[in-house]
């Protein structure tokens, strides 16, 4: 398992320069660059072919593309993630600022999002065809289906404009110095929502396993040894479900440092996703890349994590063996 | 059985959390504002971009002088009186006596000789800052001549600690009226003395971290991308502010801002989107007002592109453009309609008000094309970005209207930095959709056409600029009109822009707020704020 774990390690650092090389080129090719995102249009009008020059050359966006490539990534080898042209300030302090309140809201959401869709899952399969299956199967439907952004403005509408009982942005109540119970309600409904979009995901991938290992003979058989309902359920069914399970997790766990983009933008939230828009919208090379290293580190954790736990559910599973 | 007990507790500590309701939050002391916009992280002149700078530069720091909601009235800031010669070339400002910076220095001639005398010498790093224009700084004579030094020019003059006299190298009898605006706030000297460019905009003060000024309220804090917390400043030299408490929110969307204000969460919202009157009104606790702005909304030509030269096809293109029907239809009357430049006298009879005639542009394509001068067969290109409000429904009945009279027109919308990127590559578009400016004078206009080196539309007419400038240097107010009469005349034969209407701002505050006004320039709205009262 530890060499396993070293090896995938060490490869990720040529997948992560791959990563960081392509991003860099997208960005670079796009139209317009910081200084047509930064200065504002009238004003950009009025500016000489000499002076627009002259604010690239400050930027340094007068360099060819691999140039700035090699000059970004001998910076990021120094431990330097750059100066954001956008917000002016160092990448690092805007990724800190922002790390944490997405791991926040994405890791809340999680914990809350995949038991329930777990559980719904459960109970669609085990109850299949019956009421609570075409409950819950239409619930995971209806919260792929709807586009969160919709959800998200009725929530907005109805618990914060309507009824006044939960606050619609933000991470806390600005001048108020901010304690639990006010970051609490704060997180409530983006929580809420990307909770409801996560369970239903987890639902659908639940009932579609259990369904099909509860067919298995091997359940059958534990069933005919006259094994206990929830005994063959968790030890025969949901252990051997667990894989697609920890599959639809794995794809979710990088979330957790993206952020949720229309979420973050809905409720104010600051946090990667934000950033991620703004870099984008502002072609600010510094800033984006700062935030594709960190998302891109995340996706490659995950994946080893869901690896391991794959070895973890499944004693079939060797990492690292030869077949 | 275990799962259901924390299922139902999880829900009760859920209900208990949530039932306080929100409207709690509007405290009596605080008033929570915000603008539709960013803020990059800069609190100094010298990277100043952005409307919400221009609003929280308002709280923190001084003009010497502002101006009243009509826009045009002159009242005192950091200068009780001034004088102005006659022939506009001499300026003197008497100083308030009592006016401090937030850490008890006083302010005093020094820091205004050092404000405009630093921008003249970095005038460079604010021109590729693309920040608001420092021309005021750069019209005192001896201003180039410092440019890239530590001299100040010798228009700078200190009479005594609260009298100072600036010389222009040139008159300029619209000079005054452009001193309001944030790019010529005063900052303080002692903190900034001896620092270059690169030093000021790496400063904590620049980054919002214990930044002083003189104005009405001081920084307590500010977190990129949440917002910034305002005390009232006590020693205000025109009397502390009656509302102790100010919130500044950033990173508020279009889509929410309207939620927010009947939640509670916001007291205050400056150019919302103009749908959200509509969500507002009649909304207890909520007043919502279209209030007639100083941003046009327009459409811009690229002169020198051969598609768009003969100013027929622009004249045509007026015509065919049905602009009174969209701003009733789509944007509920919410404007003022133009034929000619913004703040200029268009009631002169002599100006064709291009009304919507779709004979009459056709007739005017007919002529082009019998002459050889426009070909009908190439797209009218007309690039824009969709996420500006108005610019989707502008663009769609452009569309629709244009091509009702023969034309071929294409919608190329990209965000805003590509459509950005576009508009100095005048061979890749015909007309671009433009807003909003700030256009409290005619001479605001001027800065969009340079006949040397063109700029924005390309339109190159140097008897124009000669008129502009001749404008400026004349005190007399009948002699002013005049030229401005026949600026008004060309433009609006040429016509290098089709101007739309004079937007209005969607605004709207809390019935708690009072003594306040809404400036037609929404984000000078700020000006008076000491006086503004909060009850409740």
């Amino acid at each position: 398992m530890a060499t396993y774990l070293i090896r995938r390690l060490l490869i990720a650092i040529p997948t992560l320069f791959g990563i960081t090389l392509l991003a860099f080129f997208a960005l670079a090719i796009a139209p317009g660059d910081p200084l047509t995102a930064s200065i504002d249009p009238d004003q950009l009008s009025r500016m000489t072919e000499e002076q627009r020059s002259a604010a690239r050359q400050a930027l340094g966006l007068d360099q060819p593309i691999p140039v700035r490539y090699a000059v970004w990534l001998g910076d990021i080898l120094q431990g330097d993630l750059g100066f954001s042209i956008v917000n002016r300030r160092d990448v690092a302090d805007d990724l800190s600022q922002r790390l944490g309140p997405t791991l926040l809201l994405m890791g809340t959401a999680a914990l809350v999002g995949i038991p329930i869709g777990v559980g719904l899952g459960m109970l669609a399969a085990t109850r299949q065809y019956g009421p609570a299956d075409y409950i819950a199967t239409g619930f995971s439907t209806a919260f792929i289906a709807i586009p969160g952004f919709v959800v998200g403005l009725v929530l907005i509408y109805l618990l914060g404009a309507n009824l006044k009982l939960l606050p619609t942005s933000g991470m806390m109540t600005l001048g108020k110095g901010g304690d639990l119970v006010d970051l609490i309600r704060h997180m409530i409904m983006p929580v809420t929502l990307l909770g409801l979009a996560i369970s239903a995901q987890v639902a659908r991938y639940t009932r579609t396993a259990l369904l099909e290992v509860m067919g298995s003979e091997y359940v059958v058989t534990a069933r005919s040894k006259g094994l206990r309902p929830r005994r063959v359920l968790w030890r025969h069914g949901f252990r051997n479900a667990l894989i697609p399970i920890i599959t639809v997790v794995g794809l979710i766990l990088p979330d957790l440092v993206a952020g949720a983009v229309i979420t973050e933008s809905l409720f104010g939230w600051p946090g990667m996703g934000q950033l991620a828009v703004q870099a984008a919208e502002g072609r600010d090379p510094a800033l984006m890349m700062g935030v594709i290293l960190v998302v891109a580190t995340g996706v490659l954790i995950a994946n080893i994590l869901t690896d391991v736990a794959y070895a973890i559910a499944d004693p079939r599973v060797r990492l690292g063996e030869r077949a | 059985m275990r799962l259901r007990a924390l299922a139902a507790g999880l829900a009760t500590m859920l209900l208990a959390v949530s039932v306080a309701p929100v409207a709690a939050q509007g405290a009596p002391d605080t008033l929570t504002v915000t603008r539709v916009s960013d803020f990059p992280t800069c609190f100094h002149p010298i990277c100043f971009q952005t409307g919400n700078q221009y609003m929280n530069f308002q709280l923190l720091y001084n003009s010497l002088i502002k101006v009243d909601t009509d826009e045009s009235t002159f009242i005192p800031d950091l200068a009780d009186s001034w004088e102005v010669s006659p022939d506009a070339t001499i300026f003197t400002f008497m100083l308030n006596p009592d006016a401090t910076w937030h850490d008890g220095t006083p302010v005093t001639a020094d820091d205004v000789i050092y404000t405009a005398a630093t921008a003249a010498q970095m005038a460079e790093t604010y021109t590729t800052n693309g920040t608001y224009s420092i021309a005021n700084w750069t019209a005192v004579l001896g201003a180039d001549a410092v440019a890239g030094t530590t001299d100040i020019p010798e228009g700078l003059k200190k009479i005594d600690d609260h009298t100072v006299e600036f010389t222009l190298a040139a008159p300029n009898a619209v000079w005054l009226r452009n001193l309001p605006d944030p790019a010529y706030m005063i900052m303080p000297k002692h903190i900034f003395e001896g620092m270059d460019a690169a030093a000021i905009q790496a400063s904590d003060f620049a980054n919002g971290v214990g930044t002083i000024g003189s104005g009405p309220y001081k920084l307590v804090s500010f977190t990129p991308s949440v917002g910034i917390e305002y005390t009232a400043n006590e020693a205000y030299h025109k009397g502390a502010a009656n509302i102790p408490k100010l919130i500044f929110k950033l990173n508020v969307t279009a889509e929410t801002a309207a939620a927010q204000m009947q939640s509670g969460e916001l007291d205050m919202a400056i150019e919302m989107s103009p749908g959200d009157q509509e969500v507002l009104t009649g909304v207890e606790g909520i007043d919502v007002v279209n209030v007639p702005g100083l941003g046009v909304q327009f459409l811009q030509f690229a002169v020198d592109n051969p598609v768009v030269a003969d100013k027929r096809i622009r004249q045509a293109i007026y015509h065919a453009f049905d602009r009174r029907l969209l701003l009733e239809t789509a944007f509920g009357g919410a404007g003022a309609l133009l034929w000619g430049p913004g703040a200029f006298d268009l009631e002169d009879p002599a100006l064709d008000r291009y009304e919507y005639d779709p004979e009459k542009a056709m007739a005017l394509i007919a002529e082009a094309v019998a002459e050889g001068t426009f070909d009908q067969t190439k797209p009218l290109r007309v690039i824009y970005y969709p996420e500006e409000p108005g610019w989707m429904e502008i663009s769609a009945a452009l569309q629709n209207d244009l091509s009702a009279v023969g034309l071929n027109v294409q919608l190329e919308p990209s965000d805003s930095a590509g459509w950005t990127a576009k508009l100095p590559d005048t061979t890749a578009y015909e007309i671009s959709l433009q807003c909003c400016g700030s256009f409290y004078h005619p001479d605001r206009n001027s800065g969009m056409f340079n006949c040397e080196t063109p700029i924005a539309t390309m339109y190159a007419n140097c008897e124009m600029d000669a008129l502009f400038k001749a404008a400026r240097e004349t005190g007399d107010a009948a002699e002013q009109a005049a030229i401005y009469a026949q600026i008004a005349l060309i433009l609006n034969t040429d016509v290098p822009y089709n101007w739309l209407w004079f937007k209005a701002n969607t605004n709207a505050n809390t019935t708690a707020l009072s003594d306040f006004a809404y400036y037609p320039n929404a984000r000078e709205s700020f000006a008076q704020i000491e006086t503004w009262t909060l009850t409740r």
